[in-house]
Parts: structure tokens; sequence; C-alpha cells
């Protein structure tokens, strides 16, 4: 019994190990890691030249598009420069502010406090790193800031703020300890920016981001795609450049950065059970449609690293991992039902556009020969409100990639989309036959034409009455039952009650473990073992304590999963 | 003396007479705590808002100048019951002058309001102002309370326009509401928009009340008002609860003893 329990905790050790290789989320890696598991292709050369240099940038990409590696490179590199003050800050605890709108009517300006105090909160972070001495100013505001982002972020807002710094005097301290720390510029790296679904949360970001630029200072900020509102005066393009962090899987350099990542990351023994399957490593590459967490997310589970036992790599487990891979990007798209509930008709009408899109591209694709196939929509301009917010979300989710629109002359203007690969592969919308091998699936794809795609207007795809489908979600009156009229309302036409709106973070901590991205498996082991139920329950586990208890969860897994759960509240 | 107009451009004015008598009728005791009194008011013209027939500007303009006589309603009695309730309050208070008249019109009870009556409570300046002559409270800036006041500051200004110039906002009224000055703008409503400004108006009635109560609590604890035994406790703590609570919010305790009770045990110790 001993032997068997030292054994079992060597297996969870080992596979523990090998889970940290598979971490997907840079923010998570050190320094160290970050520096030899990543790739850069000159494509991220010249990103990261910019990220370092002069001028207001946006940085966007879907999740796992590798913004945040770049941005904590860039970060990395300017350290070790010192001649520039660089800054990497993470917003992505936006969404926990979320229930002090609902409690205090100066939520916006302790939310725009929230995000000066986490800027001057890292830069004496890197002044530290640089082991420099920071000015005292300096330091005072860092301590109280730390203070106040705790409070914030724990739900305790204080009930009066003692100090407020405004935009314009956050700009005048980084000139100034720009000059006193004896560098050139300062160079702000703003992560998971405005990623809160908040419209006004949003604009008063880019209200302050527009404000942080001078000669000297200069702010980055990484986007998503799709569901980004800036503020009235902030002009995309003009106010700032935009650089794409995603890949582009039909660059030349694409499947060379892939498999330069592998190579990086894996140990011997596990690249050894890669070798001389190239087709392997290209078909989940392209699978990953760009973006480098869902390829280190796929070649995980197709080397059985969650499994926590030694597997067979094979065509099976691979089809497998981008069969469930598709399902994941799906699900951060259905997801938004409960992150934006107003929006639920929406997400379902985009599930319907999606169906009818690989139906549709399969169609075309049926008996076509692979230089001929195509795997992107054409959708007429002008396009329907109701379906541009659509397209946006599934922007968002990295289903769909936004290409340039092309003109048709008189059969009109077309916006382009790319599906997502996983779907294209797992969905067999390439229409290659039954059994068809990895290598002609990565072929097809590699191959087929640039210019095809499949068009259509939003009623091609959706039918006449669609529109009237996407109406937003309002929850009646609570009292009477009357409907709400308008996203606006307040208050009951019909007996005056006042309408709830509930704290979507709130909401969201109640969601239950089973949207977590793990395996079924492992979730029936968590309720099987632990009494962990809802998001919140995995995230206050103090020091990870409950959920290591079940069984192959060591402290890498159990960090982990812990992560997900805070993603999933976060963003 | 008076001649013959040399031109006529409109007719005549003549002799009227105003019956007042006509016009007022005695006031009616409302046994409800302020907040409870506004928020039964406001409801009033909220359902009146959601009718076609007050559909027309003029009628949801009519509701906004409501919306704001009810609110400032608000706090003047909550100024008036704290002299009622408060010794803190009626120390502060008792340098302030009133009017011989108002000793006489008003009953003992109401007697705040004679200190108030010709303060407007409709801006954050003069609602700070009174609240610091009248319950010695100071409303800090940066805080939750001092965001919800200046929040309705603007619907405020938005009654000024409609009271004075018929919907048109003035310059100083655009300039208070932060909007350029490049052209002339009017107040312009729509029943959502006026729920809007219903909402402004209970959450500063609501930050106010929670704010007033913790604060006659907190200095009743400081100057050691409160001897942690109901029996003495009670004529200073019911009355205050009565004043403040809302049953039609129901969060909290509503029996003041029960509520005592759990300040006590946080509190007083």
């Amino acid at each position: 019994m001993a032997q068997s329990k030292k054994h079992a905790a060597e297996e969870i050790s080992t596979w523990d190990v090998l889970a940290s290789v598979f971490e997907e989320r840079a923010e998570n890696l050190s320094r160290q890691e970050l520096e030899a598991w990543s790739a850069q292709s000159p494509r991220d050369s010249a990103i990261l030249s910019k990220l370092k240099g002069p001028g207001s940038k946006l940085l966007t990409g879907p999740r796992g598009s590798g913004k945040s590696t770049l941005l904590r490179k860039a970060y990395f590199e300017l350290l070790e420069d010192r001649e520039v003050l660089p800054a990497y800050v993470n917003y992505a605890r936006a969404l926990a502010l979320e229930p002090m709108f609902h409690t205090h009517a100066n939520a916006l300006q302790l939310f725009r406090q929230w995000i000066i105090f986490k800027v001057i909160d890292g830069i004496h972070s890197s002044v530290l790193e640089m082991q420099q001495s920071a000015p005292p100013e300096m330091l005072e505001l860092a301590n109280y800031g730390q203070l106040l982002i705790r409070s914030l972020e724990v739900g305790d807002p204080p009930a009066i703020l003692d100090k407020a710094v405004s935009p314009s005097e956050l700009l005048v301290l980084l000139e100034s300890w720009t000059e006193q720390l004896g560098c050139r510029r300062c160079v702000l790296l703003l992560d998971d920016a405005a990623h809160a679904f908040s419209q006004e949360q949003q604009q008063q970001f880019f209200e302050i981001f527009r404000e942080l630029r001078s000669r000297r200072v200069s702010g980055k900020a990484a986007v998503y795609p799709g569901t980004t509102s800036y503020s009235p005066f902030f002009h995309v393009g003009h106010e700032a450049e935009v650089l794409e962090a995603w890949y582009h899987p039909d660059d030349d350099s694409f499947l060379p950065i892939m498999r330069s990542i592998v190579e990086r990351r894996l140990t011997p023994s596990l690249l050894s059970r890669l070798e001389g399957r190239q087709e392997i490593i290209d078909y989940l590459a392209l699978a990953s449609f760009g973006l480098p967490r869902g390829f280190l997310n796929m070649l995980s589970q197709f080397l059985g690293v969650e499994e926590g036992t030694p597997v067979q790599p094979n065509r099976s487990r691979a089809v497998g991992a981008v069969a469930d891979h598709a399902e994941s990007v799906r699900g951060i798209f259905l997801a938004l039902s409960s992150k934006l509930p107003r929006f639920k008709h929406f997400v379902e009408v985009g599930k319907e556009l999606e169906g009818s899109v690989i139906r549709r591209l399969r169609s075309y694709n049926k008996g076509r020969d692979v230089k001929q196939k195509a795997v992107v929509v054409a959708i007429e301009e002008p396009i329907r409100t109701e379906l541009d917010r659509i397209l946006n979300f599934l922007e968002y989710a990295g289903l769909v990639r936004k290409m340039s629109s092309v003109s048709r002359g008189v059969k009109g203007r077309f916006q382009r989309y790319t599906l997502h690969y996983a779907i294209v592969l797992a969905e067999n919308v390439l229409s290659l036959g039954k059994s068809y091998t990895l290598a002609a699936a990565v072929e097809a794809l590699r191959s087929r034409s640039a210019h095809a795609f499949v068009r259509g207007r939003g009623e091609t795809f959706l039918g006449a009455k669609f529109a009237e489908r996407c109406k937003l979600d309002l929850p009646p009156c609570g009292s009477c039952g009357a409907p709400r009229v308008s996203p606006e309302q307040r208050y009951c036409m019909r007996c005056g009650a006042e309408l709830t709106n509930v704290s979507i973070y709130e909401e969201l901590l109640k969601a239950p473990i089973d949207e977590l991205p793990l395996t079924k498996s492992r979730i029936a082991r968590i309720k099987a073992h632990t009494d962990l139920r809802t998001m919140q329950d995995v995230i206050l586990d103090d020091e990870l304590q409950t959920i290591r208890t079940v069984p192959y969860i060591g402290p890498i897994w159990a960090s982990r999963i812990r992560n997900y759960a805070q993603e999933f509240v976060s963003v | 003396m008076s001649r013959t107009p040399w031109l006529e451009v409109n007719k005549s004015e003549e002799a009227v007479r105003l019956d007042i008598s006509q016009l007022c009728s005695p006031g009616v005791f409302v046994e409800l705590s302020p907040i409870d009194e506004y928020y039964s008011n406001s409801l009033l013209l909220l359902l009146r808002s959601g009718e076609s027939s007050f559909s027309e500007q003029w009628m949801l303009r009519l509701l906004l100048l409501g919306q704001v006589s009810v609110t400032e309603t608000y706090f003047r009695r909550i100024l008036s019951g704290l002299l009622n309730v408060c010794p803190v309050v009626r120390r502060t208070a008792s340098a302030e002058t009133v009017a011989l008249g108002a000793v006489f019109y008003y009953k003992s009870e109401d007697l705040g309001y004679g200190l108030i009556e010709n303060a407007s409570m409709s801006g954050v300046k003069e609602i700070k102002s009174q609240t610091q002559k009248v319950a010695g409270v100071a409303i800090p800036n940066n805080s939750s309370i001092s965001a919800a006041i200046e929040a309705f500051d603007k619907v405020c200004h938005l009654r000024h326009a409609t009271v004075h110039f018929h919907g048109e906002l003035s310059s100083r009224n655009a300039r208070e509401l932060g909007i350029e000055p490049s052209e002339s703008r009017a107040v312009w409503l729509t029943p959502i928009t006026f729920q809007a400004i219903v909402g402004t108006c209970h959450n500063a009635v609501r930050a106010y009340n929670r704010f007033m109560f913790e604060r006659v609590l907190e200095r009743w604890t400081g100057e050691g008002l409160l001897q942690s035994d109901w029996n003495e406790d009670r004529k200073l703590f019911r009355p205050l609860h009565k004043l403040f609570y809302s049953n039609r919010d129901g969060v909290g305790i509503r029996r003041p003893y029960s509520a005592y009770l759990q300040f006590r045990a946080r509190v007083l110790k």
C-alpha cells in the first residue's frame, strides 16, 4: 500500500512537471521560461520593436493569440535595456470591481483610480526589479495604491478616497520619475486592457490611455477585436497604431514558428514520441488557427498530459484533440450568454450562423479540387446591426477572423471572415472524405484557394426574419411580469417596481465548475472527491488544499484549475 | 396720473381676484419615514410617465419638476426630523435663528422646517451647506454620497431650466452640465430618460439616508450617548431608526430592537 501510494505521488509529480511545460498563459510563466519556451518570428520581432518604441499602440487579438507573451517579452527586454522605464500592468481583474457599480455612486471615480494606481504600482515593481531606489513620492503613492487596489478588488472600497491622481497628474509623475531614474522614455504595457464588458468602463480606460502620452511616455494596450468600445474622443488608428498579435496560419513562417515552439518546450523524451510525425505537429498547429495557446492545449491533450498516464500518440488522438479544441472555442463564444445575459439570443443566432456557414462551405467544397476549396465566408455589405454584433462576438471568441472586404462589382461589396481551422477540421468543412490522412488535411489547408469563399447576405445564412430573433433578453418585471421595453429601462412601466440588474461578476462566481475547460472525467473526479461546485468555491480554496485532495491533481494542475476559474470570472 | 395709451398692442389687463382659500387645504400628515414618503410620491410620478397621455414634452417636464420637488422634500423632512431625534443636532442648530412667524405657524415638532424654509435644497451646494448648518455634518468629497448628490445637482439644473426658461438651458446650466456652449440647448425628455432622472434622485436619497444614519450613530457612540442598555438607549435609538428605516426597501432589520442588538454587538460591544 505504501509502495503504491509512493508510486502514485511520483506519477503526479512527473505529470505535473509536464503540465507546467504546457502552461499556456504567458502571465504565469517566469522570465526564463518565457524566453526559453516562446519562439520569435521576424514578425514578432517587428511587433516587439513597436511595443518597446515610442507612440501609442493597440495590440489586438483574441484569447491565446500571444498578446501577453509579446507584452511580457517587451517588458523583460526593456528591463534588461535599462534606458527605458517600463511597466507591465494586467487589468484582468476589472470585472471584480463590477459589483461596486451596484453599491457605490462614485464607482466610476474609484474605477479610474484603480486604473491609475495599477500603473503606479507597475512602475514601482519595475524600479524594484531594476534594483533602483524608488523616488519617495513613488513609494508613498505605490504603498497607498496597493492598499486601494486590494480593497477595490475584494469588494471593500474605501468610504472616502483620500488620494486621487488624475491622468494628467500621472503623466507629469511618470515624466518626472523617468528623468529621476536616468531613463530616456517610459513605456506602459497594459495587458487585458478594457476587457471589462461594461462599455462605460472601457470608455473610461481609453480616455485615460489617450492622456498618457507625451514625448517621453507612451502606452501600449492589449485589446480584444470586435467587442472593444472606445471613448467618443478616441479615434483608433489616429490616437494609436493598431498591431495584430494574431499569427496568420497562411503565412509561410507560421508552421516553422509552431514547430520551433514544440522544440523549445518539450523535453527530449516527449519530443522523441513525435519523431517522424511532423504532420501531426502541423495538423495541430493549423488547427490552432494562429493561436499558440490553443496549439499548446491540443498538444498537451494529444500527448495525454491531462490523463496522467503514458498514451500512444496516434491519428485518432490528434483528431480528438482538435475536436475538443473546436468545442472549447465554441464554448468561449457560448459563454457570452452568461457574461452578457442580455445578448443571449444573439449568441443563439450566432450558433445558427456558425452551423449554416459550415453547411454552405461543406457543400461548396464537395467534389472540388484541393486548390479550389474555401474556408472563408463573405457577408454582403451593408451588414445589419444585429448581424454585425454577432460577428463581433464571434471575432472576440476567435471563432472567425475578420479579413479585408472585397468588391464583386455590381454584385456588391462583401466583408470576409475566415472560419476557425479547428472547426473546419472537426466538421470536415473541406469535404475530404471519410478517412483522410492528417497530411492530406494539412495539404488541403495550405493549398486552398485564397480567393474562394461562399457569399451571401445575412438572410442567406439565417433566413429572412433572423433580425427578429436578435432581441435583447431583458428579464420582465419581477413584481408584475410586465415586459421591458428598453435596455435602459430602470422601472416597470406598469407597476413602477425597480427592475433588478444583477451584478455579472457575482453571477459568474456562482457558475458551476462544469463550465471550466476541463475534461468531463476530471470534473467528475473533482465533484466525487470534494465539495467544490462553483467558480467561487475554486477561487476561495485556501492554498488550493481542497482541490489537491483529488487524485492526479498536483500543485501545478491545482494552480491551473484555479487560473481557469479566475479567467472565467475575469473577462 | 395715468393717461390713455398712445397705441394699443394687446388687450388691457383687468382686476382679478385670486381666492387663496380655494387654492389651499390643510396639510396631510403622513405616517411614513421620509424615505418611504419620498418613494411613495416618486412612484406616482413614475407611473404617470409611462402613460401615453403624459408623453408630450411639457407633461414630462412637469413630472421632472415634481420629481425634484419630492426629492427636496425628503431632505427637508430628514433635517427637520433630526432636530427631533438627535440631541447633538439640536445642540448644533440651537445657535441658528428662526423667524418669529415660524414659531407661531409650525407645531413644535415641525419647527425644524422653520429653520430651513428659506433655503433651497435643489443643488449640491445647498444640500451640503444646510446639512452642515443644521446637523453639523460635513459631506466629504470623493465619496459615494458626494457623487450621488453631485449627480442630483445636474437634475436640478434641468429643473431650473424647466422652471425659469420653459426648458431652455441657460449658459450657466449648460456649463454645469458639461455641455459644449456651441449652441443653445433645451431639456428634452422621454419616459426612459425620465426614469434615469428618477434613478438619480433615488440614488441621492438612498446615499444621504444611509450616510446620515451612520453619521448620527457614529456621533452618539463617540460622545457616549449610548449606554449599551436597551432600556436606556431606546429613547434615542427607536425614533432614529423609525426616521431612517425604509419598509419599502426592506433591507437590514425592520424592528428597532433587533436592529439595536445587531448594532450593539458590532459597535458598542
